[in-house]
């Protein structure tokens, strides 16, 4: 009897269930009344991380910037990939910053080709981001083509990019090109070479790390690349930042410093005003 | 429901009529073909009636049922259970030329999604799927997406792959970052099964970016 009786509990606590589930598959899988596919949606509840760095970071990083003199322009791509900054569609000069553009449309190519990096191939990139050599920028520009930097604009989702007239250092782009660039370099690098581009871009030489790195340095990884056009006060930086769950990008775009010093001092105060507060 | 009848038989030959309720349906849920036979005469009781099936992909008819009508000609055959979509007439074996017309009948994916928070920053959404074992199953791309509380664009925060749990049961999972604590999130995949259920226009490709919802497009 009792052994019935169990039985009997067990079959109606699993109709209860077959029930719940039931109403659970009514709730939530609705395939989309437009749906180009099995596509189907639902609602969640969570608990998110807060974006890294947060709008108040970012309004003082502004304000920093509104003081400085010359022209200037920021960008931050926050954790949650959110774009915001200051006058961040402007155009720029990139300077040196484009070499990034040209590393990734080199390992792109070598990637089509099916061949991994060889000693000709590493004597020309590592001097481009480690030392900012300007031959071997040209190089390897020669070497992918002005429509393959285009084509690295376009898959990172760039508005205000145009090839440079004369030289390469005279492309056009803004900060939130640049930032959306470099938050997307994990999708735009192939996965063989991601490991080497990222060696690459947080092993740069002393001179050439200035700006963000003796900001964010030790708490964050930096991955980034200074240009510079001083006859013009030009001094550009763009940095992508991670910690264990948290990555995001700053670009920070300066020109007609009174000095080189003063542009540095510039993108640094940025940095800092970004990263007062460490998550 | 459809209701349809066939084609005007000869002049000797009974009329069927058929219809379908419902005419599509859900993986594991059954239907029923009701109609009549018009026109036999006295003979209409009685009639024996095949249903014949014709699932994708529509190398033709085999019988998989059989009932006679009633006295007032009609018939029913309930609790058909197809499995994808297919093709259903009825047929009198007594005048094998009197059909009614095809019904088509759309299968339905049986789908649960669920969400579940995890933690802070980690909310494991999860799609479980029955489905037709025609067609294979081998493991494709799930793509997730997800919107914050009243935004109307998706974002595409994870690719994971899907796996067979057991025969004709898919399962993928991705465990993601939530938005926002309430958010809306959407889960798309091409299996290998697609052409054997659903309706013609869920036979696309999925989005494979960030989207906006169909028709909030300002």
């Amino acid at each position: 009897m009792r052994h019935l009786a169990m039985r009997a509990e067990a079959a109606s606590r699993w109709r209860r269930l077959a029930a719940l589930t039931a109403a659970c598959i009514l709730l939530v899988a609705v395939q989309i009344s437009t749906a180009r596919a099995f596509e189907y949606q639902g609602e969640g509840l969570g608990d998110p991380v807060a974006a890294y760095p947060s709008a108040k970071a970012i309004a003082a990083a502004a304000r920093f910037l509104d003081g400085r003199a010359g022209r200037t322009s920021f960008a931050v791509v926050d954790s949650r990939g959110r774009v915001s900054g200051v006058r961040m569609h402007e155009h720029f000069q990139t300077a040196s910053v484009v070499k990034v553009m040209m590393l990734v449309a080199y390992l792109q190519m070598l990637n089509a080709q099916h061949r991994g990096l060889r000693a000709a191939d590493t004597s020309l990139l590592y001097p481009m981001i480690h030392i900012s050599d300007n031959n071997a920028a040209s190089a390897v520009l020669a070497i992918v083509g002005e429509p393959a930097l285009a084509r690295v604009a376009r898959e990172s989702g760039m508005s205000d990019y145009a090839p440079g007239v004369g030289w390469w250092a005279y492309t056009q782009t803004s900060a939130a090109d640049q930032a959306r660039f470099f938050f997307a370099l994990d999708q735009l690098i192939p996965p063989r070479f991601y490991g080497y581009a990222r060696g690459l871009l947080s092993g740069i030489e002393p001179s050439q790390s200035w700006g963000i790195p003796p900001v964010a340095r030790p708490l964050w990884q930096v991955f980034f690349k200074t240009g510079a056009l001083p006859s013009e006060g030009l001094f550009n930086e763009v940095a992508r930042l991670e910690r264990p769950g948290v990555t995001f990008t700053i670009a920070v775009f300066t020109s007609g410093d009174p000095s080189m010093s003063y542009g540095e001092q510039t993108i640094q105060g940025v940095a800092a005003a970004l990263l007062v507060h460490t998550p | 429901m459809i209701v349809v009848a066939g084609a005007p038989a000869a002049a000797t030959e009974p009329e069927i009529t058929a219809s379908l309720t419902p005419a599509e349906l859900a993986y594991g849920t059954t239907l029923a073909v009701t109609g009549r036979v018009l026109g036999a005469g006295p003979g209409a009781q009685d009639a024996p009636l095949a249903l014949q099936a014709d699932p994708y992909p529509f190398r033709g008819f085999i019988t998989i049922a059989r009932v006679a009508t009633a006295a007032d000609g009609s018939f029913a055959f309930s609790g058909v259970r197809p499995d994808r979509n297919t093709r259903l007439r009825v047929i009198d074996e007594a005048s094998p030329a009197a059909l009614s017309a095809v019904l088509g009948v759309i299968v339905d994916p049986r789908v649960a999604i669920n969400a579940v928070s995890v933690g802070r920053g980690r909310t494991r959404l999860s799609l479980r799927v029955e489905h037709t074992r025609e067609g294979g199953s081998t493991s494709v791309s799930a793509w997730w997406f997800v919107a914050a509380a009243g935004a109307r664009v998706f974002h595409l925060v994870a690719v994971t792959p899907t796996r067979e749990i057991s025969a004709g049961v898919t399962y993928a999972s991705a465990t993601v970052d939530p938005p926002s604590k309430r958010f809306s999130y959407r889960v798309c995949f091409n299996p290998t099964w697609e052409q054997a259920m659903g309706a013609p226009l869920s036979h696309g490709r999925c989005p494979e970016h960030d989207h906006a919802a169909p028709g909030d497009a300002g």
